[in-house]
């Protein structure tokens, strides 16, 4: 038969097709390059923009700190060149190994070791070491001919060369640079960018994109569509600031407050799932109405006993952790290292959950039932369990997302708060191709979109776009991935389909 | 281990699939089970695997009764299952699909890949199979190594019955003969094995015990020594004649349907029709004979609108239709009776009535100023229903509240409702009492002789011989041979089962 | 339920026997006793909410054993009072009928009617919205975009509202033809996708609805359609002569019935011919049943999506028309508000037939303006939403009747849930 051969061939054209989008790729790179050369570039030569890295932190002998920068750049230099060429260095060849085994291994080192050697370079060049805060002063029209010129560069590269892989990875660093850019631009003048600030603002919205994408995940995984995350989110919302206000926010409380909103949105997971599971119903019409259930409900308690009881929707934060060390780190300390709690507790959710999903028996038969359940029947695994089990955490999870709305930023609930972000989550859950890392990029990417959009205030007198388009960006992103402009997405086989025994 | 099923009895509402069966099955043999579709293989087969629950019977392990009422207790006590359309999850890798359900873990909730790895390499070697990467994907995998894989997976969790459902149906003839050795490595390292099939070739060469089941029945229990491929035929397709259809001979007018080498891929991009070539002329029947999944799906899809050829003529009247949608082959006069009419040829939830006009919206007789005419849509329904004899509350139940023969009567009155230049009827009458199947026979007859080009694909034997001026057996896409239906039926098995021209005259 | 049913029955024997008859026979399943059921069913859920939510009512029902008498009469007066006053603001006003009857000098029939009036006026635009959604379910087409095309269509409408000054007779239907292209070119955009990329209709309407609340508010501070001098982001109004006129408001200027009600009742029929007769409305109906058969019937499922998904937008575009010329002639930020989810729950409560959604709207209707009044003039401010919650759960009860036919172990219940088409993402 003619299958090997066929195979050989939709290898290439696969190839064939990388390579055209490579093109297409390198094409537009070179477009932005041109966009930024006649835009910031043409900015302006006497503006300068001050972009904030945060916070400084004393140093008691500058000499010393000079040489540990020295010591860094060299570590970050020795990383790189380990992670690209382990493999010919014979002394090394296990650590080759390791990163051919391990996806993803090499691309984490080197942004590592990119990381350390960029910052000491970028110190050198002038950042700003006294005061309270640590910036950096740059011309707007200088960067925008940097970074014109080295994207039209490696956009000609790229469609020179024809990558077939990295073409996308190369795309969206483009794009980062692109952004990088607007925002100086944007920043141009008297007021300073804050970099740390919208940053960490995209990470802290993001926490329950992420919370409810991931649940999206669990549950489409397992082959239930659970359209009903905005639901989950606004029951983990109320139930948890009720909660924690009822017995004054101290730290035991507030913790068995995101267990309480868990709890609240396992409870609407197990009626998805009884009405999916044991009925059959459309599980997509079950999701809706259980969502303008929630609302209705969060309106009338809110107005109803909210109001007159302003004792039980406080503002009760989340403590906010900085990591000792970690959160020192120049610009991603304070995005990263520097949040509440349950900006923790989503990253280890979503680690959590790809180890689970991918590396156990658990996680292996979730994705069984959602890919063909009878198949898995056949086996011996009990299909209507596992994704009772499934909908009932991915309740869950999204009921404590929901606890993000209020006791994240330390706010009462307020009617409407969760404003659709339930629904952007099954949007993210697809661009995250049903995978919990990829929930985590395309939450990071939304909640700097929203992040932005909010931050942008600040600069309304500099921009030209209406501000109400950045704020449609995130929507408008969505429906450009699920129309699949972003490339093929396979969603689970047996999504949303009733499974009948014999 | 020695199984034994004991006087099993299965019906579906009115049919019974199966009917007092038994069957021994003794340690380390290779036991066919042999029969036309719908003979109640695959039904006995589920009924072992606790798939379906049985009416009546026992089955016994060891001389054992035991109790299987879903696939874990059949895994548990060592029976495994080959499934003709394969029970793998295509986007697993290789590990993935032999581990599920047996899960290796290292510390509890964690798979051990590594064991799992090794256990499957090993599993591998024994038999003899070529695994050569472990974690490719399953559905980048052709079909013989995925039939590889589900065979592991039952081995895997320590099988020592293995039921192969159809395993060659899917598989080309290399394959076929790479399958084989398996079989025998299999048997020799102890293990039973279940072989349904319906290709005698297959039996003869393989079989230790041959048992034949008709009609929900074991009509006999054999072995390749006592019979032949004409015995074993004879005694699969049975030797009455249960349907005699009274039809004049046939008067055949000029050519209407004319298909021209014809080529045509399935869903997953195989070619399942190849190089086809036939007339129908007006005023005959021709009947396309064969066993299921050797191309006839897709070949009644090309002749229908509803799959583009990938090369080849499909030309009527004159005009050729080939890859034009399935709205012009309708206008341009084909009637399609669909294989699986309660998924393609009717909508359930929708009246008798409306479900008569289904393709004919646009018809002036069912229109009137700008919408559909209700009032004649209603008495279309009534008269339908009065003249096929469609047994219902009203014209206006839901067809899906119907029995099998009701239903399909409503198909072939909407059918047979249009000006019609050629009707092509696929399995008209699979899943039917026997009075439906004489009716349908009848109308079948009485249009091909109002002068309409007839084809009947249908893979019931005593079906194509009754109805067919001419057969056409189909045998892995391609047309073995056009014969008369004088030819004998042991002629027509042998053709079907794919043992070609040459041999059948020799 | 059941319990309770056949304690009296076992005094009277020989009346049991044609009791139990009729219990077995009403408890036939039709759709009919689901609604009665699941509006029974919500009630008691908004009754125990409005218990467990009044203190007082808590108090006394901790010295629930010392009174019991005492609590469960107060619980069931406050209850029955909240839902009173939730009748009169929606239907009509028992206190004015009184009066009425008593003495017709003082109040007239007009003022009567004002809780009916405001109960219709609410409901215009929503039967055309639930309408709208009914088209796309029929279909098995989830449109959750009708936020989106409301505002799209209210938009355009109120482009020609305060751009032409014609006569009503030229210029109503203009703003109709406007919203609908509006409405249409929005939904059938998503049609669009969906046919040729697979794109969840879902998804995309969904962000639609986002996308649109931002480009809406991005216009209401252009100057062409900001209202000059105002800062509240309210839009210029539409001119007179694109208003709908109202009925009654010679009688009292309270009464707002206009004549959207007529153009929603025209749409009823429009949609309920759309259904039986018209070829289109079939071919949408066999699609969404059952799309292989469609197929062998020579039927494009592509053509299929984007034309039903355009019409519903079309009607949820004349929704936001209806709404804008109906009432307050102008667009605020918040316009369209919460009418794109209600039209779908709406049209889940009225099982996508034209004249179920109608009536459903209707009751969507009274619950708001009821639930304003219930508000108002309840003793203990027991807030409107409590009507949405009653809605909610009602629409949970009919959307999913299996829930009912299990609870109250009525007979034949799998033929309602058989309605109930599932399907994924793609």
């Amino acid at each position: 038969m003619s299958t090997e051969a066929r195979e050989v061939v939709t290898l290439e054209t696969l190839r064939v097709v990388t390579r055209k989008r490579s093109l297409a790729y390198g094409i537009t790179l070179m477009a932005l390059g041109l966009v930024e050369i006649l835009w910031y570039g043409g900015a302006d030569s006497k503006l300068h923009t001050t972009i904030q890295f945060g916070y400084n932190t004393a140093t008691i002998w500058p000499v010393v700190a000079e040489l540990w920068r020295v010591v860094l750049l060299i570590a970050g230099l020795a990383i790189i060149t380990v992670a690209l060429r382990a493999k010919e260095i014979a002394s090394l060849e296990r650590l080759g190994r390791f990163f051919e085994s391990v996806r993803g291994a090499r691309g984490i080192a080197v942004i590592i070791g990119a990381y350390l050697v960029i910052w000491p370079v970028l110190l050198w060049l002038g950042i700003n070491q006294h005061g309270q805060l640590r910036t950096m002063t740059v011309d707007v029209a200088f960067t925008g001919y940097v970074f014109g010129i080295a994207s039209i560069v490696v956009g000609a590269i790229m469609a020179w060369k024809r990558f077939d892989r990295r073409a996308s990875g190369m795309l969206y660093s483009g794009l980062l640079v692109f952004l990088l850019g607007f925002l100086i631009w944007v920043a141009r003048g008297s007021l300073d960018l804050q970099l740390t600030g919208i940053l960490a603002s995209a990470v802290a919205v993001s926490t329950f994109l992420m919370l409810g994408s991931l649940s999206g995940t669990l549950c489409e995984r397992s082959g239930v569509v659970n359209i009903a995350i905005e639901g989950q989110f606004i029951a983990g919302a109320l139930a948890s600031i009720v909660f924690a206000s009822a017995f004054h926010g101290s730290g035991v409380s507030l913790t068995f407050a995101l267990v309480f909103a868990g709890l609240f949105g396992a409870f609407f997971g197990w009626i998805l799932a009884i009405m999916a599971l044991r009925y059959g119903a459309n599980q997509i019409i079950v999701g809706v109405v259980i969502v303008a259930f929630c609302t209705a409900m969060s309106q009338f308690l809110s107005t109803q006993v909210l109001n007159t009881h302003q004792n039980l929707n406080g503002s009760y934060g989340l403590p906010v952790w900085a990591i000792p060390w970690l959160s020192h780190i120049p610009l991603v300390g304070p995005v990263l290292f520097d949040q509440n709690v349950l900006v923790f507790i989503a990253f280890a959710a979503v680690i959590i959950a790809n180890f689970a999903l991918f590396r156990t028996r658990w996680g292996l038969r979730v994705r069984s039932v959602g890919e063909k359940p009878i198949a898995s029947e056949t086996v011996g695994i009990n299909v209507v369990h596992v994704r009772y089990g499934a909908v009932i955490l991915g309740g869950f999870i999204a009921g404590v997302g929901g606890a993000g709305f209020t006791l994240g930023p330390g706010s009462p609930f307020t009617y409407g708060m969760t404003a659709g972000y339930g629904y952007i989550a099954l949007a993210i859950m697809i661009f995250g191709r049903w995978r919990p890392y990829g929930a985590l990029m395309a939450s990071l990417l939304f909640g700097f979109t929203i992040a932005l959009s909010a931050n942008l205030n600040l600069y309304l007198s500099q921009l030209v776009i209406p501000q109400q388009f950045i704020t449609a960006l995130p929507y408008l992103i969505t429906i450009a991935v699920v129309s699949g402009l972003v490339g093929r997405i396979r969603p689970p086989a047996a999504d949303g389909v009733p499974f009948q025994r014999h | 281990m020695k199984l034994e099923l004991r006087g099993i009895t299965k019906r579906f509402g009115s049919l019974t699939a199966n009917n007092n069966v038994n069957l021994v099955v003794n340690p380390g043999e290779i036991h066919c089970l042999l029969g036309e579709n719908g003979a109640g293989k695959s039904t006995l087969m589920n009924i072992l695997y606790g798939l379906i629950t049985p009416d009546e019977g026992q089955i016994l392990i060891d001389d054992e009764v035991v109790t299987i009422v879903d696939p874990k207790d059949a895994v548990n006590h060592g029976i495994g299952m080959v499934h003709q359309h394969f029970m793998l999850i295509p986007v697993f890798s290789i590990a993935d699909n032999v581990i599920l359900g047996s899960e290796p873990l290292k510390p509890w909730p964690v798979i051990d890949y590594k064991a799992a790895t090794s256990r499957l390499i090993e599993l591998a070697n024994e038999y003899d199979f070529e695994i050569d990467d472990p974690q490719a994907t399953v559905e980048d995998l052709p079909i013989g190594a995925q039939q590889r894989v589900e065979i592991l997976k039952a081995l895997s969790h320590e099988a020592s019955v293995l039921i192969l459902d159809e395993p060659t149906a899917v598989l080309t003839p290399q394959e076929t003969d790479a399958f084989m050795v398996i079989l025998r490595s299999l048997k020799a390292s102890g293990k039973s094995i279940i072989f349904i099939t319906h290709k005698l070739r297959e039996v003869l060469a393989i079989a230790d015990v041959i048992t034949v089941m008709r009609l929900g029945e074991v009509v006999g229990v054999t072995t390749p020594k006592e019979t032949d491929e004409r015995g074993l035929a004879a005694m699969m397709v049975g030797r009455d004649v249960n349907f005699v259809v009274e039809k004049l001979p046939a008067s055949i007018g000029d050519v209407v349907l004319k298909v021209e080498n014809l080529y045509v891929e399935d869903s997953r991009g195989l070619t399942s029709v190849k190089d086809v070539s036939f007339e129908v002329r007006a005023g005959e029947i021709l009947a396309v004979a064969g066993v299921q999944g050797n191309g006839q799906t897709e070949l009644v899809e090309a002749l229908t609108g509803m799959r583009h050829p990938s090369s080849g003529h499909v030309t009527l009247n004159g005009v050729d239709l080939a890859g034009e949608s399935v709205r012009r082959f309708l206008n341009a006069g084909v009637g399609h009776v669909p294989e699986d009419r309660q998924r393609y040829g009717l909508i359930p939830s929708l009246s008798i009535s409306d479900n008569l006009v289904l393709d004919q919206l646009d018809d002036p007789r069912f229109r009137r100023r700008f919408g559909r005419d209700l009032k004649a849509i209603k008495a279309n329904g009534i008269q339908k229903r009065e003249s096929f004899d469609i047994r219902s509350q009203s014209e206006e139940s839901p067809v899906g509240a119907l029995s099998g023969g009701n239903q399909q009567k409503v198909v072939m009155a909407r059918e047979l409702s249009r000006e019609l230049k050629v009707l092509i009827c696929s399995q008209p009458t699979r899943g039917l009492d026997v009075g439906s199947i004489e009716f349908m026979h009848r109308q079948i007859v009485d249009i091909r002789d109002s002068g309409v080009a007839v084809i009947i694909v249908s893979s019931e034997l005593d079906e194509v011989v009754a109805l067919g001026d001419r057969i056409a057996v189909l045998y892995d896409g391609e047309i073995q041979d056009i014969v008369p239906p004088t030819a004998s039926r042991e002629d027509l098995g042998l053709l079907m089962a794919g043992a070609g021209k040459a041999k059948v005259n020799a | 339920m059941s319990a309770t049913t056949t304690e009296p029955a076992t005094a009277e024997p020989p009346r049991l026997d044609a009791f139990l008859r009729f219990v077995v026979r009403a408890r036939q399943a039709n759709m009919f006793l689901v609604l009665v059921l699941a509006l029974f069913v919500g009630l008691v859920f908004g009754g125990i909410m409005i218990i467990v939510t009044q203190p007082t009512l808590l108090t006394s029902w901790s010295h629930f054993f010392s009174h019991p008498g005492g609590t469960i009469a107060s619980s069931f007066n406050t209850v029955w009072f909240a839902y009173e006053e939730l009748f009169q603001g929606a239907v009509v006003n028992f206190h004015s009928l009184r009066l009425l009857i008593d003495d017709p000098s003082k109040v007239t029939l007009a003022t009567a009617l004002i809780p009916l009036s405001g109960t219709l006026t609410y409901a215009t635009p929503l039967i055309v919205a639930g309408l709208g959604l009914a088209i796309g379910f029929r279909s098995s087409l989830f449109n959750i975009g009708g936020q989106g095309q409301v505002i799209l269509g209210g938009v355009l409408a109120l482009l020609v509202g305060f751009s032409f000054h014609l006569t009503p007779v030229l210029q109503v239907p203009l703003e109709m033809i406007a919203a609908i292209g509006g409405g249409a070119l929005l939904a059938g955009f998503a049609g669009v996708l969906k046919a040729y990329t697979g794109a969840h209709e879902v998804i995309v309407t969904m962000m639609s609805n986002y996308t649109m609340i931002a480009v809406l508010g991005y216009l209401l501070i252009q100057p062409l359609f900001a209202r000059p001098g105002v800062l509240d982001g309210a839009s210029k109004a539409v001119g007179v002569s694109g208003q709908l006129p109202y009925f009654f408001s010679h009688l009292n200027a309270a009464l707002l019935l206009n004549v959207g009600f007529i153009i929603a009742l025209v749409a009823v029929f429009a949609v309920q011919w759309f259904f039986t007769r018209s070829k289109t409305g079939f071919e949408l109906l066999m699609v969404g049943q059952n799309p292989d058969a469609a197929r062998v019937a020579g039927i494009y499922s592509k053509r299929s999506i984007i034309i039903c998904l355009a019409l519903a937008g079309g009607l949820l575009g004349l929704a936001g028309m209806l709404e804008l010329t109906g009432v307050d002639h102008f667009v605020t930020p918040n316009f369209g508000g919460s009418y794109g989810f209600d039209a779908i729950t709406v049209a889940l409560l009225g099982r996508n037939k034209p004249w179920g959604v109608f009536f459903a709207a209707i009751f969507f209707g009274a619950m708001f303006t009821g639930g304003e009044a219930m508000q108002a003039f309840t003793p203990t401010n027991i807030q409107f939403s409590l009507a949405d919650v009653i809605q909610a759960v009602v629409v949970f009860c009919v959307a999913t009747p299996a829930l009912l036919v299990e609870v109250f172990h009525l007979r034949g219940g799998s033929r309602l849930m058989n309605s109930t088409y599932a399907g994924g993402w793609v």
